[in-house]
């Protein structure tokens, strides 16, 4: 009796050894593969716009060709872009918020893009969401070879004025507002 | 005309200005572009590397951030990541003037069992700190199976180790349960 309980106890151990791995079931290979001799690259041409002293609630516009983007990698990427609220230099808490839906209001400001030769002849609104870049109704921008380039324009519609004297409205005078505008390139 | 001198110094001192600020060239490159991981276990670690290379005449500072990519954005049957604390990574890279950077990765999947036969996808943001009106940035896609996925060209694996020391427990605490079941059984056999 004695016996026979020790030989199955050991037949139990003896079969559980090789079963280990499959019970830490933790010992596998991780693959990791990536394609080193592909490279991710754009360039922005130009990437500032001096708009100088602007005044409440007035749209400012560049040319609808202003900016090119160019496929300087090796990859086929989309195009993304992301806007985010324009802050005072001298004191960043004090913000313009960008608009969500494209309409201006006192401190909310709203950018725009036109891609170049669009036929709708209109404004994609950027907000502080990822966007692809993409005409209206169609796909969106893919830069296939290298040195493929798209061109777009920019719209800014100014925050409403922050206060009305007499017939004049007017911002705080004197703030120098720095605006960014994010442009994204992910392979396709 | 006093009433004219006054609209113009209103229009003057009230509007706001949008400053030029100094052209800040920089133009870098990331390498590769998308990294793919398959069969990286719950309870697993795994690492990469990817290169930064900074083609201007001046050192940059770089940003490195991780974006969850909303589905239309993402690889087909690929899920958002779960937890971007799971990736480790310098949050900030700095590469001297036309140099390169490799930047490490870490990806840690917790032990739990739910996280097995997934894949997720999640996106790696670079860019650079200083900013002109219009900046530049990269995203790397990362795409993380807990199961065997397609393989392209593979160019490194990682064996991973710390599965090794659960094993020897486990063989030890057997060996050890067989060792006293024996002493035991020997014991109560020898006469009293």
């Amino acid at each position: 009796m004695k016996i026979r309980t020790t030989s199955i106890i050991l037949i139990i151990a003896l079969a559980l050894i090789p079963c280990l791995p499959t019970l830490a079931e933790d010992n596998g290979t991780v693959t990791i593969t990536m394609l080193t001799d592909k490279h991710i690259e754009i360039t922005l041409e130009p990437t500032e716009w001096n708009i100088g002293d602007v005044e409440p609630n007035t749209e400012y516009l560049t040319s609808p060709t202003w900016c090119t983007v160019t496929n300087s990698g090796n990859c086929v990427v989309d195009i993304h872009i992301e806007g985010e609220d324009a802050v005072w230099v001298d004191s960043p808490a004090t913000k313009w918020t960008l608009s969500g839906n494209g309409d201006n209001a006192q401190s909310t400001y709203a950018l725009g893009y036109h891609i170049a030769y669009d036929d709708a002849d209109s404004y994609t609104i950027i907000t502080t969401s990822d966007t692809q870049m993409q005409k209206e109704n169609e796909d969106p921008i893919r830069l296939i070879d290298s040195n493929d380039s798209k061109q777009f324009g920019l719209r800014l519609l100014t925050p409403k004025a922050d206060f009305l004297a007499g017939e004049v409205e007017y911002f705080y005078g004197g703030r120098e507002m720095k605006v960014t505008i994010t442009v994204s390139a992910v392979v396709d | 005309m006093m009433r004219q001198n006054k609209y113009i110094w209103l229009i003057t001192i009230l509007v706001a200005l949008l400053l030029p600020s100094p052209v800040l060239a920089w133009s870098f490159s990331i390498v590769p572009p998308e990294i793919k991981i398959y069969n990286i276990s719950p309870g697993q670690e795994a690492e990469f590397n990817f290169t930064i290379h900074n083609k201007d005449d001046i050192n940059h500072t770089f940003i490195l951030t991780t974006y969850a990519p909303e589905e239309s954005k993402r690889r087909l049957e690929r899920t958002e990541f779960p937890d971007a604390a799971w990736l480790s990574f310098p949050h900030q890279v700095e590469v001297q003037a036309n140099s390169e950077a490799k930047t490490n990765v870490k990806i840690a999947i917790p032990a739990q069992q739910e996280w097995s036969n997934r894949n997720w996808e999640i996106w790696l943001s670079i860019t650079p700190q200083d900013k002109d009106f219009l900046v530049v940035n990269y995203y790397v896609r990362l795409l993380i199976s807990t199961g065997e996925g397609d393989e392209e060209i593979e160019v490194g694996s990682h064996k991973v180790e710390p599965s090794s020391h659960i094993v020897l427990i486990m063989e030890v605490i057997i060996l050890l349960l067989l060792g006293c079941s024996i002493y035991y059984f020997r014991r109560k056999e020898k006469p009293k």
